[in-house]
């Protein structure tokens, strides 16, 4: 069967409500793939439970029926049956070949994904550190750069610094030129202060990546398009789990990870049926599930315009801005020991445009030390115009890069 | 395969030796029952040890910021933790310990030590095992494992905690003084600081293996390197032991005085250098483990070696391989597992403490940083080896844990339903696939690892493959209990319990084994339901079975059937309201080996079920005190047990409660199948082995 045929069983059979509002189902999955993981998921459980139910009820009859009777002074004196255990092995023998054949095919869709080498795919880098994600977004040219390429005290040069960035290396050629442990402390601090990426700043193609605020950025991607995430690792094994894309890989230190997959919905689709005008009162409620975003522009009554940052409109008082454009409407109480609500009250506001923003979790799944359980990160999918304008064109040509952003750090 | 002992010698080996002093008797003994017991009392000593950590992990998961009760107080007086509430790095040794412990100083020593050593010479009709002495140094070889696996909890930094996988790199980030805190370099690691020390010799190598974190003080006037008090104790007392037990039997000096002081003082002597050595190798919790399971891999080939030479060359005769209880079966194929998969897992370890040392990056990758920190053996290392090896033993070493739990259950099964196994050939073979199978299936631990898809794929279909054997053995449980006359005692429910158990933990593997769906349950809590249902559900109510259908033989008493019935129904219920949930949270993609859950948005609403999960453990682990009450109770106020209490076939019920040094008065000879229940030939519903009846057949078919 060639690479990428996935045999789907038909998944509607078993889209039962199982979940009677406890969650106890599978998440919901926004992934082209993972339709077929959840399918196959839906099979496996209603062959096993079958299985089990059979099993069951059979050992509970026996128990039964074949309790021990004083008037009965012997059980049946059979040592076995050749084709009975001919039967019970040939079936499930047969039934699991059919499994492992049907779970090659949903494999390879997912790990084999032929979408890998669509010239038009968003590329993203995700570097995984003790307990951060970090995101690195190609730029315009829709190429990234070389990363996680550290120096070494055995280096005959000082590493590259980035245009505009100052340090101050000690008067010698390079780090083999002192004593080991000197060297490796000024490296340390460039790396923590300068360079904690280990990006290759000689590297044309990474001239324009967005890499500097690349720590704990939420991970955005475009809906609709696929998207190619290189998987790496600064110091542990991480794992990049989206349980609503249906998407795992662990991030290996000394190795580089690709996941492909297409999201098929966006947050937007979400945000919008959510985005109303609000009286106060009725937001209240509604923030005891979470953190609401405000809409705040010139039609928004008591709103103040100002100039300076990217977010003009905003409501302020006497301690200053409450709530900017896009900004977090949060139950919880600020720096001024009151929550925004509070503070849009005393200022005489009675309603506010607001809307439930849509992200999803990305979970670090596998152990990395004792802050594993709080590395997680937002997935925020933009619709593909929105990302284009955000993140670049992503031209048909900038897909072609032959240049894994981590090739040369991983040389295996 | 016909082998059959030689024909015994005129008068059995029991009655040529004089009375053994109370030392040889009861503390270094080389009677496989006594030292079969000490495995058991070892394994239940750890699993109190090791359900407290579990019960530790319930009340952080289900109570995340809520004081630990008793210990929260303790610790925090002792100035180990800043407040009450348990922080996350302890939070992460507790999880590791707990499956460290439970798996290797429990399930292991229970079941391969304890009942391999009592079950298999009585069995076969041996009077002791192949190697005495061997057998006893496999124990005492034991204790200082676990020894420095106890003391781990007390070195620098704490036990380890990179869970009981100790994935690379992780294992290799090392903690000190409680902080995570990066290696640099010892001096020797680049050529500029290895002239400057290469006069120094000793020197250089002591402060190589020595920890120089970058702030931290001078390892030297630290004294780091050097174990805490308690540890250090433990540890020498360990090692005493052991070289004591070689003592006991290698000194000849003329007079018992000479021969104890002698012994005494090398013993100290020994186990004094051994302890310096112990120190610089496991200088933290981490190595401490690496070091501890090593020791113990020794311990367990030595195990196999005797094993299966008692089977192969010690059988009576009569009893021919076909003619060999299940449990027996299952033992043998296990000592295989043993000693074709530990040397694998002793060089996994090897490398990973020469890793934690600095003096080598079999492990670590190029380009490899710590907290924006360069390592000095940061080198050409693959992380993916340390997976490779480590799951090439651990897989096969489940079922090791699985295997002789199977053997005992088919048993009991037919004891208690008063039929033959059904299908014993097939049973056999079965297992002989399950081993087979179970060294070309590791990989399935690591389907999201990053390793080669198509490897998967691979590792998938063995997986499937492995679940057929499984199948046949269950179907073949189900077929003895058909048609049976049953008898519910204690242990045959336990073992009923088994199968249903086993059942489900191995349907749960089915899902995993696909590697698509492995996907959505990879490292979540459906792993740790699946887990815990074949290692608990599975071989720990097997092991409660094993004791309590063979309490009788080892210490001539009857346990009491009330309490048992309770114990078994508390820790049934209890057990499936523990883990049945978990399969839920896993399917959902909660995460395992997090500390809590409150970072993520999308699994808050399961905080009332992780706490119905914890109070149910609760009363899973209350439940087995009704267990130890009737364990002691039993032993000292029980009624005394008869020769064949249970009305078993097979040889062990041939001989006294509990039978006595040499095992026979005289050696069995053997005629046909160990399950002849309910034979037509005989008025009784069971015929023993050793019983010669006209027209009995030989061995089982199929």
């Amino acid at each position: 069967m060639p690479r990428g045929t996935a045999v789907i069983p038909h998944s509607s059979v078993a889209a039962f409500p199982l979940a009677i509002g406890w969650d106890w189902w599978l998440p919901p999955d926004y992934s082209v793939h993972g339709h077929a993981i959840d399918a196959l998921f839906i099979c496996i459980f209603w062959l096993t439970s079958a299985i089990f139910l059979g099993v069951l009820v059979t050992l509970v009859y026996f128990m039964v029926r074949y309790r021990h009777d004083p008037a009965r002074k012997k059980g049946l004196f059979i040592h076995g049956n050749t084709r009975l255990e001919i039967i019970w092995t040939l079936i499930p023998a047969v039934i699991l070949i059919a499994l492992a054949i049907v779970t090659k095919g949903v494999w390879d869709n997912y790990r084999y994904n032929a979408l890998a080498s669509d010239p038009d795919r968003a590329q993203i880098l995700v570097v995984g550190e003790q307990f951060k994600w970090r995101v690195v977004y190609p730029g315009p040219d829709g190429r990234l750069g070389r990363y996680l390429l550290y120096p070494k005290t055995t280096d005959l040069q000082w590493p590259q610094l980035p245009p505009g960035a100052s340090f101050d290396f000690p008067p010698v050629p390079g780090p083999a030129y002192m004593k080991e442990a000197e060297a490796r402390k000024v490296l340390d601090n460039y790396i923590d202060q300068i360079n904690p990426l280990g990006k290759d700043f000689s590297d044309p193609d990474g001239v324009d990546d967005d890499w500097q605020n690349s720590l704990a950025r939420p991970l955005e991607i475009p809906k609709g398009r696929p998207v190619d995430i290189t998987l790496g690792s600064k110091d542990v094994i991480h794992d990049f789990c989206l349980p609503n894309f249906r998407v795992k890989l662990d991030a290996v230190p000394g190795m580089k990870g690709h996941v492909v997959f297409v999201a098929e919905k966006s947050s937007e689709e979400f945000e919008k049926p959510t985005r109303k005008v609000y009286t106060l009162d009725d937001l209240e409620k509604l923030l005891a599930d979470g953190d609401w975003q405000a809409i705040v522009g010139p039609d928004s009554p008591k709103a103040f315009h100002e100039r300076r940052g990217r977010h003009d409109w905003l409501y302020k008082d006497a301690d200053g801005t409450i709530v900017r454009n896009g900004g977090v409407i949060s139950s919880a109480a600020d720096e001024t020991g009151k929550t925004t609500i509070q503070r849009l009250r005393a200022i005489g506001v009675t309603q506010i445009e607001a809307f439930k923003p849509k992200y999803w979790d990305l979970i670090c799944e596998e152990l990395c030390g004792q802050g594993h359980y709080t590395m997680t990160d937002k997935v925020i999918v933009l619709e593909d115009d929105a990302y284009r304008k955000k993140y670049g064109p992503q031209s048909a040509t900038a897909g072609d890069s032959t240049t894994d952003p981590l090739a040369a750090a991983t040389p295996r | 395969m016909t082998l059959i002992a030689p024909p015994p010698p005129a008068a059995s080996h029991a009655y040529e030796h004089e009375p053994p002093s109370f030392v040889r008797k009861f503390i270094f003994s080389t009677d496989h029952k006594t030292i079969g017991l000490q495995f058991m009392f070892m394994g239940m000593i750890f699993f109190a040890i090791g359900g407290l950590l579990a019960m530790l992990i319930r009340w952080q998961l289900a109570w995340p910021q809520r004081p630990v009760p008793i210990l929260g107080a303790y610790l925090h007086n002792q100035g180990v933790w800043s407040g009450t509430t348990m922080p996350p790095d302890f939070y992460t040794a507790v999880f590791t310990m707990h499956g460290t412990i439970m798996i290797f100083f429990v399930i292991i020593p229970l079941l391969v030590g304890g009942f391999g050593n009592y079950l298999i010479p009585l069995k076969i009709g041996a009077g002791d095992m192949a190697f005495p002495f061997l057998n006893g140094f496999v124990f005492w070889l034991a204790i200082p494992a676990g020894a420095i696996m106890v003391a781990s909890f007390f070195l620098p930094g704490g036990a380890a905690a990179a869970g009981w996988t100790s994935y690379d790199p992780l294992s290799q980030v090392r903690g000190h003084d409680g902080r995570w805190a990066p290696l640099t370099a010892p001096p020797y690691a680049t050529p500029s600081g290895f002239s400057e020390h290469l006069a120094d010799g000793w020197d250089a190598i002591e402060q190589g293996l020595r920890i120089q974190n970058a702030g931290a003080p001078d390892p030297k006037t630290a004294g780091q390197g050097d174990w805490p008090g308690p540890a250090l104790v433990s540890g020498f007392v360990s090692c005493f032991l052991m070289f004591s037990y070689l003592g006991a039997y290698t000194m000849r000096l003329g007079s018992r005085p000479l021969n104890w002081a002698a012994t005494i003082l090398l013993a100290s002597i020994a186990g004094l250098i051994v302890l310096h050595g112990i120190q610089y190798a496991a200088w933290d919790g981490q190595s401490a483990w690496f070091l501890s399971l090593t020791i113990l891999g020794f311990s367990s080939i030595l195990g196999a070696v005797n094993y299966l030479a008692t089977i192969i060359k010690l059988r009576c005769p009569g009893m021919t391989m076909f003619r060999l209880p299940l449990s027996i079966w299952s033992l043998f194929f296990t000592s295989i597992l043993v000693l074709l998969a530990t040397p694998v897992l002793a060089a996994a370890l090897t490398m990973n403490l020469l890793d934690h040392n600095g003096l080598t990056s079999f492990f670590l990758p190029f380009n490899w940083t710590v907290a924006n920190q360069l390592q000095s053996n940061s080198g050409g290392g693959y992380a993916l080896l340390h997976q490779h090896l480590f799951w090439f033993y651990s897989h096969p070493a489940v079922y090791i844990m699985i295997l002789p739990a199977m053997g005992i259950v088919s048993d009991i099964l037919a004891a208690g339903a008063r039929k033959p196994v059904f299908g014993y050939r097939p049973m056999v073979y079965a297992l002989a696939a399950i081993v087979f199978l179970g060294f070309i299936v590791w990989a399935h631990h690591m389907f999201m690892s990053g390793m080669n898809p198509t490897l998967g794929t691979t590792f998938a279909v063995s997986t499937m493959f492995i679940a057929v054997p499984s199948a046949i053995k269950t179907f073949n449980w189900l077929g003895t209990l058909w048609g049976g006359n049953i008898r519910y005692t204690t242990a045959m429910c336990n073992a009923i319990a088994f199968v249903l158990m086993f059942v489900v933990g191995g349907l749960s593997g089915i899902f995993m084994a696909s590697t698509a769906v492995d996907v959505q349950v990879h490292a979540t809590y459906f792993i740790v339901a699946h887990i815990h249902y074949v290692l608990f559900g599975a071989s720990t109510f097997g092991i409660f079975a094993a004791i309590y259908f063979w309490y009788p033989k080892m210490f001539g008493r009857m346990m009491n059937e009330k309490l048992g019935k309770i114990h078994f129904v508390l820790s049934f219920i209890a057990f499936n309201c523990t883990f049945f949930p978990m399969h839920i949270l896993g399917i959902q993609g909660v995460p395992r080996r997090v500390a809590s859950f409150e970072s993520y948005g999308m699994f808050d609403h399961f905080a009332p079920m992780n706490q119905f999960i914890s109070i149910s453990a609760f009363v899973l682990g209350a439940a087995q005190v009704f267990f130890i009450v009737n364990f002691i109770g039993s032993w000292i106020w029980g009624p005394r047990a008869p020769r064949n209490p249970w009305q078993a076939t097979t040889l062990e019920w041939e001989t006294s409660s509990p039978p006595p040094h040499g095992n026979f008065q005289k050696v069995p000879v053997v005629h046909h199948g160990p399950y002849e229940y309910s034979s037509p030939l005989v008025e009784e519903d069971w015929l023993p082995q050793t019983r010669w009846v006209e027209g009995a057949p030989g061995a089982p078919r199929p």
